[in-house]
């Protein structure tokens, strides 16, 4: 009998190997790949029966990414980023504070540049967060803020959330494979990925809007003098030329964070979808499922925003003036809500489709996830991106105290924060785990 | 089994792929897309020992450009660098 194409070949294989550089495949239990590898099928709906594996690895990357060659290809599924995930929204969910998801962040964010700088990666692996709170809303802005993000806690507590996770990976790279090839997508989605990536640049680059101060200070809830006004300027007109001159490629990542929402959205349909609802309470169930599916979204910009400020770090100072791709991730969050709002029609049946309904709907998401997103900017976002910059700064000042060399990786055996020691255990062989959080 | 792999940001790919396209060597491209964002370009040559003196051309080109690039031999980093490496 054949082999099914998602079966792993000499080349995937030995794909994983050099791509795996926080231990060897062959030290992840093989129950972890077959789990992932049902995932791939089931994204990929039987569909295109092309040459697609899938290897898990482990990474100081800690991104997945697609790999193709003329004949063959191979998704790269990097458990350091889908354990850093599954931990932050764990976070999230059970509400809290803000010190565990900096100290994991932090731990990130100094793995990834752990070969190029072992010492600014010692310093983020043993950050403390100061007793002092720091939020940069007043209280009672972040009192608000907080209502809120309880009232939506209730929606973020799945059983299945690390098929969502797993599934959100596997379904972007998948639609990356088969972007090139338009027949087998989704009717216009192409074309709405466009829309979607003009709707993100009209929210994220406001440098040109008359009330610009008044939107950086967010409407006067954030202390912010001359100077921060002109650097957010500057940046932001930086980012608006990067994102115009890489505009196809992403509007390709735009295209493959939709398709991840509609994948994820119909593999977990009987998780969220009531029976027999239709109409507004189909909408209404829909919806609170999105907010789960943009928390993850938050979360992999920030993971990803922690790491580019390390990165930042080595390349000028923290500082120093931000390269125009520092955010592209944050754009395609922004972009999300248009595939949100795109998929919350198909609520409704075709005929009662209108464009003053569609407009209404992009009206509605943008206020509803757009709250959420103001909540979690306020409560995290915000304060772990502080503490992760003034951990840096110290260090670039030479503040860190330098522990001299260590035998051995300067992260052997302190992952334990970042990854989760349990789920660790379970996803890794005894002596693999014990290189990634220390001995049991 | 002696594979060695020129990793290239992805300004060079063109080059990569003539190289590949107008080689003897058993050559091809392998292109990714990762979830952070980032583009990757590999040109992989199969069944070398050592390298050529086609991709020490190659090589030339690349750094006379300032492409930033890195050579592997079965994993192993080999010693000719580009400006700063690709990472």
């Amino acid at each position: 009998m054949e082999p099914p194409s998602q079966a792993s070949t000499e080349w995937s294989r030995r794909r994983a190997a050099t791509n795996s550089d926080l231990c060897d495949p062959s030290e992840i239990w093989p129950g972890v790949g077959d789990a992932l590898r049902t995932l791939l099928i089931r994204s990929l709906e039987g569909r295109k029966p092309a040459p697609l594996s899938l290897e898990p690895i482990a990474s100081k990357r800690q991104s997945a990414c697609l790999l193709e060659r003329p004949d063959e290809a191979v998704l790269l599924f990097d458990l350091s980023q889908s354990l850093v995930l599954h931990r932050l929204f764990d976070l999230v969910r059970t509400d809290q504070p803000y010190d565990e998801m900096a100290r994991v962040l932090g731990a990130c964010a100094g793995l990834a540049v752990a070969d190029e700088s072992p010492a600014l990666c010692d310093a983020l692996l043993s950050l403390t967060v100061p007793q002092e709170p720091e939020y940069l809303h007043r209280p009672e802005d972040v009192a608000r803020h907080y209502q809120l993000l309880c009232s939506l806690l209730p929606k973020f507590n799945y059983r299945w959330l690390r098929s969502l996770v797993h599934s959100f990976l596997i379904a972007h790279e998948v639609a990356h494979f088969r972007h090139k090839d338009p027949a087998g997508l989704p009717e216009g989605s192409k074309a709405s990925a466009e829309i979607a990536f003009k709707f993100a640049l009209s929210q994220v680059c406001y440098e040109d809007r008359p009330n610009f101060e008044d939107l950086v200070s967010h409407h006067g809830a954030l202390p912010t003098g001359q100077d921060d006004v002109e650097r957010i300027r500057r940046d932001l007109v930086n980012r608006r030329r990067h994102y115009e001159e890489n505009r196809d490629h992403l509007i390709e990542e735009i295209f493959c964070d939709s398709f991840a929402l509609l994948t994820v959205t119909n593999l977990h349909m009987s998780a969220w979808r009531p029976q027999e609802a239709e109409g507004h309470k189909l909408l209404e169930s829909y919806l609170a499922f999105a907010q789960a599916f943009f928390l993850i979204a938050i979360l992999a910009d920030l993971h990803q925003a922690m790491i580019q400020r390390a990165k930042l770090s080595l390349s000028g100072g923290v500082e120093s003036e931000k390269p125009g791709d520092i955010a592209d991730m944050h754009l395609r969050k922004m972009a999300l809500m248009c595939a949100v709002a795109d998929q919350g029609m198909s609520s409704f049946p075709e005929s009662e489709w209108t464009q003053e309904k569609g407009e209404a709907m992009l009206q509605d998401v943008t206020a509803l996830l757009g709250a959420q997103k103001q909540a979690l900017d306020a409560l995290v976002v915000m304060p772990v991106t502080r503490v992760i910059r003034a951990r840096i700064i110290a260090f670039e000042k030479g503040e860190v105290a330098d522990r001299g060399s260590t035998e051995g990786p300067v992260w052997r055996g302190r992952l334990g924060t970042m990854l989760g020691e349990v789920p660790t255990r379970a996803t890794f062989r005894e002596s693999a785990a014990a290189q990634l959080v220390g001995a049991a | 089994m002696n594979e060695i792999i020129l990793k290239a940001e992805s300004q060079a790919r063109e080059l990569l792929e003539d190289y590949a396209r107008e080689s003897d060597e058993q050559a091809y491209i392998e292109l990714g897309k990762g979830m952070d964002g980032a583009a990757i370009v590999n040109l992989v040559i199969e069944n070398a020992p050592q390298i050529s003196a086609s991709l020490a051309m190659l090589i030339g080109t690349l750094q006379r450009r300032g492409l930033r690039f890195k050579l592997t031999r079965d994993g192993l980093e080999l010693g000719i660098d580009g400006p700063g490496g690709a990472g």
